[in-house]
């Protein structure tokens, strides 16, 4: 178990972290997220000492780190910093080997252990582990961290943002991966990163950080279900589950961009949009944003001279909504008006357009009893 | 008369042998005093902004200009000579020193400390590695720049200088030979020597990017 206890940090006049209270237990993948600068890094090097509180303590197992031999905290702790901070000029197997012989075990165990990894972490076989850091991709550096930090397998991670450098796709496989292995293990894990997304997928607990204040610190569900007012409820953003259709607005389940067009643009190209975007209709947008109308593909079929501009069989919108109105005055309106979709729109600008489906995918996402939201 | 006579016969041994030993002390020193100010430096970032004033500073007095301030003053022995090379020499290997360790970086550093390496074992098995495709060139360039002034600083001190000073006085194109010769032959054995060390001392990995540096200096 690890404790903060009124951890607080100033370097300077600079306060980095004010009154920091947080306990992370044995076992558990505890993430910090916040933006860049609040402080989540330096709660993390905290732990292995590689920064010292200006006021409280850190406690591990129950025993002021401060106290413990410096060294013997660090190689008890597996720790995968930015950036990867693999060792350029050492191979794959002696980056490895260092920290195993740091805490003095023999080549062969350190032999034995690097076969172990190499299949835990699916690292490639051949030359693989007497290639250098820069002759690796971004994924392989990654994995070859990660594999450093598990080495001499250590009762505690700290993981500062180690999947930053990966590419979507890659990132998320990652997160897979580790979610899989953290279940085998049962390490405790500090992990930081500054996506929302990333922190509610892998997290057991979730610790929302921001200007050095711990702002609110729960299992992911219940964040995401009442994150707290102001900036929790802001990162939480699009990722919010509500218990409630009363509290879903247009905003935040409408698609951000729909297929639009401009009332210029003649029919024929159109109707080729409409057919890559596999829908059936545009919303007719002028060049400042402002919402004119819609086209359907029916009214340009009826037309016979498809060079003719859009706008001569843009019709208005039946219905529009505004970005506030709630789930149950969505499904009113698509009921009384006998549309399958309405734009959102404010002060005469599209923002958005909501279709039936994506209400009912939404609604089925939350935790929402379905049969009791009227007019689905 | 044949060469090697000849050469006994205008002192060249000695001479070598002590511009050799002026030339080792000097390294040596510049060794010493340079790579832990270089490392200070890069500690320390406020000590910087001083020594690149100084840096600039020493190395736009000309070398001959101090010579003759040295000898303005009475001073001519080996001490001062070993002193004149000194102040040339030491300046890249801080400067090298000082930029090989920037370059490196937070990550390595807090990942050999993370994973519990002493302060010396985060030296030796991590930042002179990764700094030393800087350190090196900078001690090379000391190397060479030891050699050109302890010529120079050797003129009344015993050393290939004095041959060629002693030449010029006679009217000895010989003489003067004998001495311009073998320093010339000196620099480029130390700079045959520098690009081996640092094929030896350098990983592989970080010498992939070598960066030439010319020397165009005074």
């Amino acid at each position: 178990m690890i404790q903060f206890e009124h951890v607080s940090k100033s370097v300077g006049s600079k306060t980095v972290l004010t009154d920091i209270d947080l306990v992370i237990p044995t076992g558990e993948l505890v993430v910090l997220a916040g933006p860049s600068g609040c402080g989540k890094t330096t709660t993390l090097k905290m732990i292995n000492r590689l920064i010292a509180p200006t006021k409280g303590r850190v406690l591990v197992d129950d025993r002021d780190v401060a106290s413990r031999p410096v060294l013997a905290l660090r190689q008890g702790m597996g720790y995968v910093t930015q950036h990867t901070g693999l060792f350029e000029h050492l191979t794959v197997r002696e980056n490895l080997a260092l920290p195993a012989q740091l805490a003095h075990w023999d080549a062969p165990a350190i032999e034995r252990r690097l076969a172990q990894l190499a299949e835990q972490f699916s690292l490639p076989k051949g030359g693989f582990f007497d290639s250098y850091p820069y002759q690796l991709s971004a994924v392989e550096k990654q994995r070859v961290c990660i594999a450093r930090a598990f080495v001499a397998d250590p009762a505690v991670l700290l993981m500062d943002d180690p999947f930053a450098a990966l590419e979507p796709g890659e990132r998320s496989r990652m997160q897979d991966e580790f979610v899989t292995m953290q279940a085998l293990s049962r390490k405790t894990v500090v992990f930081i990163t500054s996506q929302i997304e990333e922190a509610i997928k892998i997290a057991d607990r979730l610790c929302i950080m921001e200007k050095g204040h711990v702002l609110q610190y729960d299992k992911p569900e219940e964040i995401l279900k009442n994150p707290r007012d102001g900036f929790v409820r802001e990162f939480v953003g699009r990722n919010r589950i509500f218990t409630n259709p009363e509290e879903i607005c247009a905003r935040d389940i409408m698609l951000t961009r729909p297929a639009t067009t401009h009332p210029e643009v003649p029919m024929l190209k159109g109707m080729e949009k409409m057919r890559l975007a596999k829908v059936d209709s545009l919303l007719v947008v002028d060049e400042d944003g402002y919402f004119l109308g819609i086209v359907r593909a029916e009214h340009v079929h009826r037309c016979d001279n498809k060079e003719e501009a859009i706008k001569s069989v843009m019709r208005e919108a039946r219905v529009t909504v505004r970005p506030d109105e709630t789930v149950p005055q969505l499904l009113a309106k698509i009921r009384r008006y006998r549309v399958n979709n309405i734009p959102v729109v404010e002060e005469n600008r599209l923002l958005g357009l909501i279709t039936n489906s994506s209400i009912v995918t939404i609604l089925s996402q939350q935790s929402i009893n379905l049969e009791e939201v009227e007019g689905l | 008369m044949n060469l090697l006579s000849f050469l006994t016969s205008v002192g060249f041994w000695p001479a070598l042998a002590q511009q050799i030993l002026l030339i080792l002390l000097t390294v040596v020193l510049a060794l010493a005093v340079g790579l832990p100010l270089g490392f200070a430096s890069y500690k320390y970032h406020a000590l910087t902004p001083p020594l690149i004033g100084l840096v600039n500073l020493l190395q736009t007095l000309p070398a001959f200009a101090v010579l003759g301030l040295f000898m303005a003053l009475g001073l001519q022995n080996f001490t001062t000579s070993l002193l004149l090379a000194f102040l040339y020499t030491v300046l890249p290997v801080i400067f090298g020193t000082e930029k090989g360790l920037r370059r490196i970086g937070r990550p390595p550093i807090d990942a050999a400390l993370g994973m519990g390496m002493t302060g010396w074992q985060v030296l030796y098995r991590v930042l002179l590695p990764l700094a030393s495709p800087q350190i090196l060139p900078g001690v090379r360039r000391a190397v060479i720049t030891a050699v050109g002034t302890t010529t120079l600083a050797t003129l009344h001190g015993g050393g290939l200088g004095v041959l060629i000073l002693d030449g010029i006085y006679a009217g000895d194109a010989q003489r003067v030979l004998a001495g311009a010769v073998p320093a010339c032959l000196l620099v480029l054995a130390a700079n045959g020597g520098m690009a081996l060390l640092h094929r030896r001392f350098v990983p592989a990995p970080l010498r992939r990017k070598e960066q030439r540096e010319v020397f165009i200096k005074k």
